[in-house]
């Protein structure tokens, strides 16, 4: 198996983009959430969001606000030599057209093909195979661990994981009525936290064996040493109680890594926000690290739930960590649950050693873990 | 290495109202059965059927078995009909009908009645029917992480969109037959390359499915639908 590594990557949130830019605003405590005014949001519980402001003349003509974001993406990659494969992991980027009505005379309706050839097309990399994967919010999370599956056993030597979901009329009124989105503030791993704020975003990042790496003459930003994914089969919206598939995903990731429960410094949670979920999340931590206390943290309350996205913007935040050996503020965080203690804090936090953990769960009991070491593998 | 196709199964989408283990299997085994929407239950009766015809039983303990689903529209035909319940006002959003408009939640309710805990997720219908989920579930087997996996695919096509085939096929394949006689074997050694044992290149579901040469299977059942 060769080694996996973090080559490029590159992001846009309601904080900004750009993985440096991204953790500074989150290390300071900013958080996007505001009004949404992208639609009428008046007659729902909830009105607030994390949304990207793009301009009119920022959008191409026949291209909608998914692909407005997904272009300001482009200039961190172009530069690089093709990839052998672009995996493509929106969501629902097909809301934009069923909210127009556009029907058969759009060009074409956003289905996940058409994301991946425009992009292929647009970063000039006509040889790259095409994947498109859908597992709900874990699907950027997945798609990591499928592109670094694709390396690892010599199928290719590079891969493009690149997301964006944006906040839709259709997304907002659906999370809406299952009374998962938050009135007020969204609180990951708070006693009182109430639900989920939903973001605009997109991700991208670049995994390569040795050789494309040495190709392209950049260093390596990190090695993703181990990954897992695993289904809950409990339930099609609720996490399980026992946390059985992120336990599950994370012992997987381990074991591919090689790595101990206290070979990890931090954990990157996937931390929505929702009851449910960060309760299903501290079981599965204290299932697999017993009482130890540690950082884990979510970036959801600062920069939302992303969807497709939200695995590849957390990822490369996770790099960020990894580098700088400090973990961000759990945005909106003011009394931490009572196993969140000692692990989730409205401050920065600091860890001295070890790999970070990422993990992420969603709809359909899907669950994926990550296993991110420094490059140079020296941290364990 | 040697694989077995342990069970098959195609559902047109004009026949799942009548299916035959609808009524007598299904709808009693998945308590919300007549509340999913048409994509769920299509693929839910694939799915059930095939891995019935493999052995695999609901309620069973939960196993390390995995889905890989092959899909170009997805869920798009129910996306659309929930957008529909919030035109009135988005506080009329359906919660049933958005819980279902995400294309891996056919997965879900599978594996939540059949115990399987391994890989679950949908890829994009490129390449032949099916070709992307069988080359999925070849590398998972191949690994050794997986003891069975299923490759499926499921389509179904909104009105506007071109012609082409609808419904569901699926496919069980297995490390181990398990004493039992399997449909078919097949040889996953080949880097790349999947083939019959008899040494018949396999590249699509359509190719399982001939092979199996039962009419009740056959890979033109798939009806088209459509814009032609």
């Amino acid at each position: 198996m060769s080694d996996v590594y973090l080559l490029a990557e590159s992001a846009e949130t309601a904080l900004g983009g750009g993985e440096a830019n991204l953790f500074e605003a989150l290390r300071s405590g900013r958080s996007g959430a505001a009004p949404v005014t992208r639609f009428d949001a008046s007659r729902l519980i909830a009105s607030k969001a994390a949304c990207i402001d793009v301009s009119p003349e920022e959008r191409k003509s026949g291209e909608n606000l998914t692909q407005a974001l997904l272009r300001r993406l482009f200039p961190r990659l172009s530069h690089l030599p093709p990839v052998d494969s672009i995996i493509w992991a929106g969501v629902k980027g097909n809301a934009e057209f069923i909210e127009s009505g556009q029907g058969i005379t759009c060009p074409y309706p956003h289905l996940p093909r058409h994301y991946s050839h425009w992009i292929r097309d647009e970063l000039g990399w006509p040889q790259a195979r095409l994947l498109e994967v859908n597992a709900a919010c874990v699907s950027s999370t997945l798609g990591l661990a499928l592109g670094a599956e694709r390396i690892a056993s010599g199928r290719c030597r590079s891969a493009l994981v690149i997301a964006a979901d944006i906040v839709s009329r259709f997304t907002f009124a659906g999370f809406s009525a299952l009374n998962a989105l938050t009135p007020d503030t969204c609180r990951p791993f708070d006693s009182g936290r109430n639900g989920l704020l939903l973001g605009d975003g997109a991700g991208a990042i670049v995994l390569s064996g040795e050789e494309y790496a040495r190709d392209s003459g950049m260093p390596p930003l990190a090695r993703l040493s181990g990954w897992g994914m695993a289904n809950d089969a409990n339930h099609i919206t609720a996490p399980a109680r026992d946390g059985r598939g992120l336990v599950a995903a994370i012992q997987a990731a381990l074991q591919g890594a090689g790595l101990k429960p206290d070979d990890v410094g931090a954990v990157c949670a996937h931390g929505t926000g929702t009851v449910y979920n960060d309760a299903m999340e501290l079981t599965a931590v204290e299932t697999i690290f017993g009482e130890r206390r540690f950082p884990v943290f979510s970036i959801k309350g600062a920069v939302g739930h992303t969807l497709g996205a939200a695995g590849c913007i957390e990822t490369l935040i996770s790099v960020r960590a990894l580098a700088e050996r400090i973990v961000p503020p759990t945005s909106g965080l003011r009394s931490p649950e009572p196993r969140a203690v000692g692990r989730a804090s409205e401050a920065p936090q600091k860890f001295r050693t070890g790999a970070i953990l990422k993990t992420s769960s969603g709809f359909g009991g899907v669950n994926v873990a990550l296993l991110l070491e420094s490059a140079a593998g020296a941290d364990t | 290495m040697i694989a077995y196709v342990t069970g098959a199964a195609v559902v047109p989408r004009r026949r799942v109202r009548s299916f035959p283990y609808l009524e007598r299997e299904i709808a009693g085994r998945f308590p919300r059965f007549g509340r999913f929407d048409e994509y769920t239950q299509i693929g839910c009766a694939a799915v059930f059927s095939a891995a019935w015809q493999a052995g695999f039983r609901p309620g069973s303990p939960l196993r390390n078995v995995g889905v890989v689903l092959s899909s170009q529209y997805g869920s798009f035909e129910t996306d659309e009909a929930f957008y529909a319940t919030t035109l009135a006002g988005p506080e009329l959003a359906s919660p049933n009908l958005f819980s279902y408009t995400l294309p891996n939640i056919v997965i879900g309710e599978c594996a939540l009645q059949f115990g399987w805990t391994g890989p679950t997720y949908v890829l994009d219908g490129q390449g032949g029917r099916g070709e992307a989920a069988l080359a999925e579930v070849a590398a998972y087997l191949k690994s050794g992480r997986s003891e069975a996996m299923l490759a499926a695919w499921l389509e179904l096509r909104p009105e506007w969109a071109p012609r082409g085939a609808e419904g569901a096929a699926v496919i069980v394949i297995e490390t181990d037959r398990k004493g039992r006689r399997p449909l078919l074997e097949m040889d996953l050694s080949g880097e790349g390359r999947l083939a019959l044992a008899s040494g018949e290149k396999i590249v699509t579901i359509d190719d399982i499915l001939s092979a199996l040469g039962d009419p009740g299977l056959a890979p033109g059942l798939l009806e088209t639908r459509g814009t032609p």
